[in-house]
C-alpha cells in the first residue's frame, strides 16, 4: 500500500514517509521516555497514572503517524494545541488554589512570586549585566523562578532553536487553535506589506532599551496579550487600567480574530519580540529548512500557507527561509514536489542506494536493510523531528495530565480546582 | 559615566531610526547629523541644569515631571510623524515632513527632547543642582554629566555604516513608529501617576 502510495509522488516526497520499524521504532522512543516520566512523576507525587499515561499513548501515536504518513504540520499542531490549552485549564486553577485569585498582587510581586516566563528574558539580560539585578519580581530557584526557565531556554536554543515557537512555547498554540477554526481565510496575510515582519525586531529593540532604563519588565507592564489567559495585576487607578485595556486588546485583536480571519498566527509573527530574540539566537542550533531550487516550481504554495509570515520572493529567490521560521513543517508538508526539507548544517544528501547484489542472499539483503534504516533514521529531518518531539513533550507533559485530571474533576464535583 | 547606560537606554530607540533609516553615502553625513543630536542634548542639559540652579529650593515636585513628561510627548510626536513620513512618503503631509526632517535643525530637536528625560541618573543630577541653588553651578554640574555620558553615543557613528543594508533601513523606519508609540506611552504614564 505505501509503495503505491509513493509511486504517485515525486521521490524527494515519498521519502518522508518512514518505513513501518523507523516510525515505530520513532513512537516506541516517544512512548518509553514518556513511560519513565510518568511513572517516575506518579510515584513521587502519588498521582493517578492514568492521565500521563494517556499523554504517554497520545504522544507516541502522534509520532508514529507524523513519521509514517509523512506529514508533519498536522500532528504537531495537534500536539502544540492540547499543549497550549492545557496550560491554561492548568495555570488558571493553579493560581486559584494557590493565590485565591488571577490578579497579581503588591505582596506577590513583593515576595517575588510571580512566575518567570521566557518571554522576559530579552528584558532581564542588559540589567542583569550592567546593575547585576532581576527586574522580574520571582525568586532565583524557585521551580518556575528565573534558574529553571533560563536553563529550559539553553536547552530548547541548542536543541530546537527557533522550533521553540512551533514545539516547545506553552503559548503559541492558542493563536494557533483559533487559526484552525475557519475553512478559508477571509484576509490575505501573504500579501501584506513585509515591514510588518519586522515588528517584532523592532519591537525586541525598544522593548530592551525601554526595560533597562526602566528597570522593570515593560513588555509584561503594557504589551503582552498573554497576560489575558494568565495572571495580571489589579486595575486600580487610570493607568492600570489602560493598561489592562491595552493588553485585552492586544489579544483579542492578535490571538484571536487576525488569527480567526488570516488563518496565520499573527501574534507570534508580527508581535512576539521573544520570537525575534529566538531567531536572532537559535541560529546557533544546527538544523534548518532547506530549498531545492531546482525541484521548486515556484507555484508559492509555501508563502501562502506559512503561518508565520517568514516566506517572501526575497527569501525564495535565495533559496533560504527568514530567521523567524520556526520550523512548524507547513511548508515541508504543502510543497507538491518535495523541494523544501528539514535539514541541517553540512548535512550532504547522500547519493541514491545501489542495488541489492543477490536478491536472494540474506547477508546482502541483510545488509541492505540496515543501510537504508539507518539513513532512515540519521537523517536530519527523523532527527529534528525526534528532537522537537521530545522537548515539547516533555514541557507539556505535567500540563496534559493536570488539566486531564481537572476536567474530570470538573465533570464530577462540578469544579476545576482540586483543593 | 557610570550612568551613561541609562543615557544610551534612551538615545538608541531614537537615534537608530533617525541615523540608519536612510543611507548615509560618507562620513561627513554619518557624523554631522550625530554631532547636531549631541549640541541638542547639551543644550538641553545646560538649560535644564541653569534652570534648576535658579529655582533652587523653591521648585515644587510635579512641576518639572509634567515638563518632563510634556517633552516625551513632543518627542513621541516628533518620532510618530517622522516614522510616517518613512512608511508613508505617498501622502502630501508625510512629504512635507519628511523635508522637515531632512533640515538641520532636526536633529537638534531630537537631542533637546532626548536630553530631558527622567532617568534615575538625571533626577540625581537634578537634586544635587537644586541643593546648589546657584543657576551657573547647575549649569556647570549638567555640564560634566554630559560629558560623562557622552561617550556612549560614539558608536552611532560606525553602527551607521548598517545602513547600507536595505532590511536595517526598512527596521529602522519600523523603529521610529515603534520608539513614538513607546515615548508616548512613557509620557502618558508619566502624567497619569501625577493625577
Amino acid at each position: 500500500m505505501r509503495e503505491e502510495l509513493n509511486h504517485t509522488l515525486k521521490p524527494e516526497k515519498a521519502a518522508f514517509r518512514k518505513s513501518l520499524f523507523t516510525s515505530l521504532l520513532a513512537a516506541g522512543f516517544i512512548f518509553l521516555l514518556m513511560a519513565i516520566m510518568a511513572i517516575g512523576q506518579t510515584y513521587q507525587q502519588k498521582g493517578n497514572l492514568l492521565p500521563p499515561l494517556l499523554y504517554t499513548v497520545f504522544l507516541s501515536l502522534l509520532t508514529f503517524l507524523m513519521f509514517r504518513t509523512g506529514v508533519v504540520s498536522r500532528y504537531r499542531s495537534i500536539f502544540f494545541i492540547t499543549y497550549a490549552i492545557s496550560f491554561c485549564l492548568v495555570f488558571i486553577p493553579q493560581l486559584l488554589e494557590t493565590r485565591g485569585s488571577i490578579l497579581v498582587t503588591e505582596s506577590d510581586v513583593a515576595n517575588l512570586d510571580v512566575p518567570f516566563c521566557h518571554i522576559v528574558l530579552p528584558m532581564v539580560a542588559l540589567p542583569a549585566i550592567l546593575y547585576k539585578i532581576l527586574i522580574f519580581p520571582t525568586k532565583i530557584l524557585a521551580p518556575v523562578g528565573f534558574l529553571p526557565m533560563l536553563f529550559l531556554w539553553l536547552g530548547a536554543t541548542f536543541t530546537i532553536g527557533k522550533g521553540w515557537c512551533s514545539w516547545g512555547c506553552f503559548y503559541g498554540g492558542v493563536d494557533e487553535f483559533f487559526s484552525k477554526l475557519l475553512r478559508k481565510a477571509k484576509l490575505k496575510p501573504h500579501k501584506w506589506d513585509k515591514r510588518w515582519r519586522l515588528v517584532p525586531y523592532a519591537m525586541l529593540i525598544l522593548i530592551v532599551f525601554w526595560a533597562l532604563i526602566a528597570l522593570e519588565p515593560v513588555y509584561c507592564t503594557w504589551f503582552c496579550p498573554w497576560k489575558a489567559v494568565t495572571e495580571f495585576p489589579e486595575p486600580n487607578n487610570t493607568l492600570t487600567y489602560f493598561q489592562t485595556a491595552l493588553f485585552m486588546t492586544l489579544f483579542l485583536g492578535l490571538v484571536v480574530l487576525l488569527p480567526l480571519f488570516s488563518k496565520a498566527r499573527t501574534q507570534c509573527g508580527l508581535f512576539c519580540p521573544f520570537g525575534a530574540f529566538q531567531g536572532l539566537v537559535g541560529v546557533i542550533n544546527p538544523y534548518r529548512i532547506k530549498i531545492d531550487k531546482n525541484l521548486s516550481n515556484d507555484c508559492g504554495r509555501c508563502r501562502r500557507v506559512c503561518p508565520l509570515f517568514v516566506m517572501t520572493d526575497d527569501t525564495l529567490a535565495k533559496c533560504k527561509v527568514a530567521l523567524a521560521c520556526a520550523r512548524c513543517g507547513r511548508c515541508v508538508d504543502e510543497c507538491p514536489n518535495g523541494a523544501i526539507q528539514f535539514s541541517m548544517i553540512g548535512y550532504q544528501k547522500p547519493g541514491a542506494m545501489s542495488a541489492i547484489g543477490n536478491p536472494s542472499g540474506f547477508i546482502s539483503r541483510a545488509n541492505h536493510w540496515l543501510r537504508f534504516h539507518w539513513r532512515e533514521i540519521f537523517e536530519p529531518r527523523t532527527l529534528f523531528l525526534i528532537t522537537a518531539i521530545t522537548f515539547g513533550g516533555i514541557m507539556g507533559s505535567g500540563f496534559f495530565a493536570n488539566a486531564l485530571e481537572r476536567l474530570w474533576h470538573l465533570v464530577t464535583h462540578g469544579s476545576m480546582l482540586l483543593k | 559615566m557610570s550612568s551613561g547606560i541609562f543615557c544610551l537606554g534612551y538615545c538608541a530607540p531614537v537615534l537608530f531610526p533617525y541615523l540608519h533609516a536612510k543611507e548615509k553615502p560618507d562620513w561627513k553625513s554619518r557624523t554631522w547629523p550625530l554631532v547636531i543630536f549631541a549640541l541638542g542634548r547639551l543644550t538641553a542639559y545646560l538649560i535644564f541644569g541653569y534652570f534648576v540652579g535658579w529655582m533652587g529650593a523653591h521648585i515644587s515636585g510635579g512641576a518639572p515631571r509634567i515638563g518632563l513628561a510634556v517633552s516625551f510627548l513632543l518627542l513621541s510626536l516628533l518620532l510618530l510623524a517622522y516614522g510616517l513620513s518613512l512608511n508613508l512618503p505617498r501622502f502630501e503631509t508625510c512629504r512635507r515632513f519628511s523635508r522637515f526632517s531632512e533640515a538641520g535643525f532636526f536633529p537638534l530637536l531630537l537631542g533637546i527632547l532626548t536630553g530631558l528625560n527622567v532617568c534615575p541618573p538625571f533626577l540625581l543630577a537634578s537634586e544635587r543642582a537644586l541643593q546648589h541653588g546657584n543657576p551657573l553651578s547647575g549649569a556647570w554640574l549638567f555640564l560634566s554629566f554630559y560629558f560623562g555620558t557622552i561617550l556612549y553615543l560614539l558608536p552611532f557613528v560606525f553602527t551607521q555604516l548598517l545602513s547600507r543594508l536595505e532590511r536595517v533601513r526598512t527596521l529602522a523606519q519600523v523603529v521610529a513608529l515603534g520608539a513614538g508609540i513607546v515615548f508616548s506611552l512613557m509620557a502618558l504614564s508619566q502624567l497619569l501617576t501625577l493625577l
